[in-house]
């Protein structure tokens, strides 16, 4: 095991002066690979990222998308400017990467950026802007729980699902998002995410799923 | 999460699957999330907002007043004026007009989700530069002489 953690600290030291083995350049993401981390930690992906990795910077932005999405989803906000916050938020998290290597803070950081970009858009009023293609989908204006795709789920408890998270208030719904969103938040993220305080987050998230069952219930 | 009891773990495991069945985040937005990541820049300086009308500006706000949004690097600030088109005129393209103080003569670049455009700052720093479609925006700003350039923060307009 020792001897591994010497090659890799070797290979991370190497790394940046044209790795070759065999006459072959080898990728950091490669690197990684090999030694069997086939799921790089945050950290790994942040360093490599403010050092010009791609790979690292796409593994970041799939890893984290769901989140930001959920974020801007729970906030009253028309499609298009959903995905303006979005990219926003992806854009200055590009000119932020040197200073945030903590791996921790990541989450956090996402979900407050795009919420402060969120009411920023909310502020400005800029639903002048017609709905184009921007996301060349299904266009829920209007509504920020699920839209008519829901019939679509073939599974009727899932089915029932949509429909009761549907029938939920606009809090409840963008509690609930955070609450399910990959990678999870802590309450004091979900509460600077939301804007609430970080006491009242348990207390809403059990009324919340109350709701969300009663409703349920109701359907039978 | 853990003092939730089983049934309610189940549930909120059952709405994670429906949400990103009914609203997954839309493959074309990472797909620009992703390609974002060529405009970074290695050797500009960051030049962090520091303020915006719209968010600063209390409740009292005229309803056509002008969103100012401030920048600033060391001692040197870059303010800009965005002027939107007014409600439905079918119009969406904004104005910018910007002044850069405490630098010397610069070349400002706007960067947004089309591409970019590039016009001159004339000698008290001021600058204009139009159309500039909404959606996120940064301003490249590179000086006569040796100093390094300076990028800002983006921020959606």
């Amino acid at each position: 095991m020792r001897r591994r953690r010497c090659a890799a600290v070797a290979a991370k030291r190497a790394r940046g002066r044209a790795p070759a083995t065999d006459g072959f350049a080898v990728p950091a993401w490669f690197d990684r690979y090999r030694r069997g981390v086939a799921d790089p930690s945050t950290s790994d992906l942040l360093r490599d990222a403010a050092g010009g990795d791609q790979r690292a910077w796409d593994q970041l932005v799939e890893r984290y998308a769901r989140l930001v999405w959920a974020v801007t989803r729970g906030h009253r906000l028309a499609y298009a400017d959903s995905a303006d916050v979005f990219q926003t938020t992806w854009l200055r998290l590009v000119e932020h990467l040197g200073q945030l290597r903590d791996p921790e803070h990541l989450a956090g950081w996402l979900s407050t950026t795009a919420r402060h970009e969120c009411l920023r858009v909310l502020r400005i009023g800029r639903r002048e802007r017609p709905d184009e293609d921007v996301a060349g989908g299904a266009d829920p204006v209007g509504s920020t729980g699920p839209g008519p795709e829901a019939a679509l789920l073939v599974d009727e408890e899932r089915a029932g699902v949509a429909a009761a998270f549907a029938r939920l208030s606009e809090r409840c719904q963008a509690l609930l998002r955070l609450v399910v969103a990959e990678p999870g938040l802590s309450y004091t993220e979900i509460s600077l995410a939301l804007g609430i305080p970080v006491g009242s987050i348990g207390p809403t998230r059990g009324r919340c799923l109350r709701h969300l069952k009663d409703f349920l219930e109701e359907r039978g | 999460m853990a003092e939730l009891e089983p049934a309610d773990q189940e549930l909120l495991m059952l709405l994670r699957g429906v949400l990103e069945e009914t609203d997954p985040v839309p493959g074309p937005l990472i797909e620009a999330a992703k390609a974002g990541f060529t405009w970074r820049t290695v050797d500009a300086e960051l030049a962090e907002l520091i303020a915006d009308s719209v968010l600063d500006g209390a409740a009292v706000r005229a309803t056509n007043a002008p969103r100012l949004v401030t920048f600033t690097a060391g001692a040197i600030s870059l303010v800009i004026e965005i002027v939107a088109p007014p409600a439905r005129a079918g119009e969406v393209a904004r104005r910018l007009i910007g002044q850069i103080v405490g630098a010397p003569p610069a070349e400002v670049e706007v960067r947004h989700a089309d591409g970019s455009l590039t016009v001159q700052a004339d000698d008290y720093g001021r600058f204009r530069a139009a159309p500039v479609p909404p959606g996120p925006i940064s301003l490249a700003v590179r000086f006569a002489g040796r100093r390094r350039p300076l990028v800002t923060s983006w921020v959606t307009v």
